[in-house]
């Protein structure tokens, strides 16, 4: 329990709304990364973009509201991958 | 395990960005619950924890004028919350011990509540390790594919020269690579040959799971909330997006409602027991012959895209178990169609 309290902070969707600067990452081929990183595409996106229309906490109601105040009951919880002009979506429960 | 009473409290942990718990906060309000979800981000600059013996026995946790009284918890549902947030002004290394701090005294003051917890973060750890569950499910007589670990490229260069079937690649810890400043990069289950042989001096950078390529009539995705069972056929072979890996596509094919059979229930029971886990995400093929093969088991795996799409009612079965106060027994299963 003590060293589990709180998941690495990326291995959650935390950066789906948060954006955490960094710059681009070495080639997918590059040989120094592992293997897995062969089989991943991605296209660095820009920060500002990741956060467009993700709405807000509202923390009287306690759940996330989207722009126009709707809530995001039931929405599907998939992770977009890749950049803007080659999407592509992940079930989120990838993560885990 | 009684029935839902709205006599104690739910606790959330999560971040505040968690579409899969909105649902659940809005049955639990429906169902007239003390609902309370906060972040461990909140500690400690948002959040007061509390415990004491001094003048009587009491712990409490106080978040925006929500005073929490541990000790009436029916429920936690541990989600996904992010690490304790000290503040820019503090230095790396008190901030190392003022985490370390954090975590024995919030982490033994909530695991000391005897409530229903889904699931125990510290369970959850080790639930999640994929060779474990592998080796227990195996054990209970489920098959599992053929699996090869390492780091060791000569190892794997071996097993695809004397493959007579597929093999694939599969990560560890999930399909999704984080880069941090953008959204993770998803990383699917892939059928590998040769062609990987550029690329083998990698895999000794860590290491890497090869798994026998199982031919499939169809796929399930079993979601198990406490003992109630919500078995979702996935038609995978039915688009090149979904059939090595059903995550490839935003729609997922459905199939048709398909009960377990009863021996694959017994023995998913007694997988989630020795895992203790009171829910898990539970990943199956079926064969062209009917049989049922374990590939994992996501103690945190997501639901709300079935809840969504075939109105199962995954929420209200979570707001329930939450609300039932006393620590989870495991027992019969009901499954729960679509």
């Amino acid at each position: 329990m003590t060293t589990t309290l709180a998941r690495h902070p990326l291995r959650t969707s935390l950066s789906m709304t948060f954006g955490h600067e960094e710059a681009a990452p070495l080639p997918a081929d590059d040989p120094s990364r592992p293997f897995a990183y062969a089989f991943a595409t991605w296209t660095c996106e820009d920060a500002e973009e990741a956060q467009d229309d993700t709405g807000h906490y509202n923390e009287e109601t306690q759940v996330w509201e989207i722009p126009g105040g709707g809530y995001t009951m039931g929405v599907y919880t998939k992770t977009r991958t890749g950049c803007s002009c080659h999407p592509d979506y992940v079930t989120d429960d990838a993560c885990f | 395990m009684g029935e839902p009473s709205n006599d104690g409290v739910v606790l959330i942990l999560t971040q505040d960005f968690d579409p899969t718990v909105d649902p659940v906060v809005h049955s639990l309000k429906a169902k007239d619950a003390e609902v309370v979800r906060v972040d461990l981000s909140y500690f400690p600059q948002k959040m007061y924890v509390t415990a004491s013996d001094f003048d009587g026995e009491r712990r409490r946790l106080l978040h925006r004028g929500r005073d929490v009284d541990l000790s009436r918890l029916s429920g936690v549902w541990y989600r996904r919350p992010t690490a304790f947030d000290f503040g820019p002004d503090m230095g790396e290394a008190e901030k190392q011990f003022a985490r370390n701090e954090a975590l024995q005294g919030i982490g033994g003051i909530l695991r000391a509540t005897t409530c229903t917890w889904i699931n125990r973060p510290d369970l959850d750890a080790v639930a999640e390790l994929k060779p474990y569950q592998l080796d227990i499910a195996k054990r209970l007589g489920m098959r599992t594919p053929k699996t090869l670990m390492t780091n060791d490229p000569e190892e794997v260069s071996a097993l695809l020269a004397r493959a007579d079937r597929p093999v694939v690649y599969k990560a560890f810890s999930g399909g999704v690579i984080h880069y941090p400043g953008s959204f993770p990069s998803g990383l699917f289950t892939t059928v590998v040959g040769e062609e990987i042989n550029e690329h083998l001096d990698r895999v000794r950078h860590t290491m890497c799971m090869f798994q026998e390529y199982i031919e499939k009539a169809y796929e399930v995705r079993l979601t198990v909330i406490g003992n109630t069972f919500f078995p979702v056929v996935i038609r995978s072979q039915e688009t090149d997006a979904t059939s090595v890996d059903w995550r490839g596509a935003n729609h997922l094919p459905y199939g048709d409602y398909v009960p377990l059979p009863e021996d694959l229930v017994k023995k998913t029971q007694l997988l989630m027991a020795e895992l203790d886990l009171v829910y898990a995400a539970l990943d199956f093929i079926v064969t062209p012959d009917g049989e049922y093969v374990f590939l994992e088991a996501n103690p945190n795996g997501q639901f709300m895209w079935m809840y969504h799409d075939l109105k199962l009612p995954m929420a209200d079965c979570i707001a329930d178990l939450l609300m039932a106060g006393g620590e989870f027994r495991r027992g019969e299963v009901t499954q729960i169609g679509y």
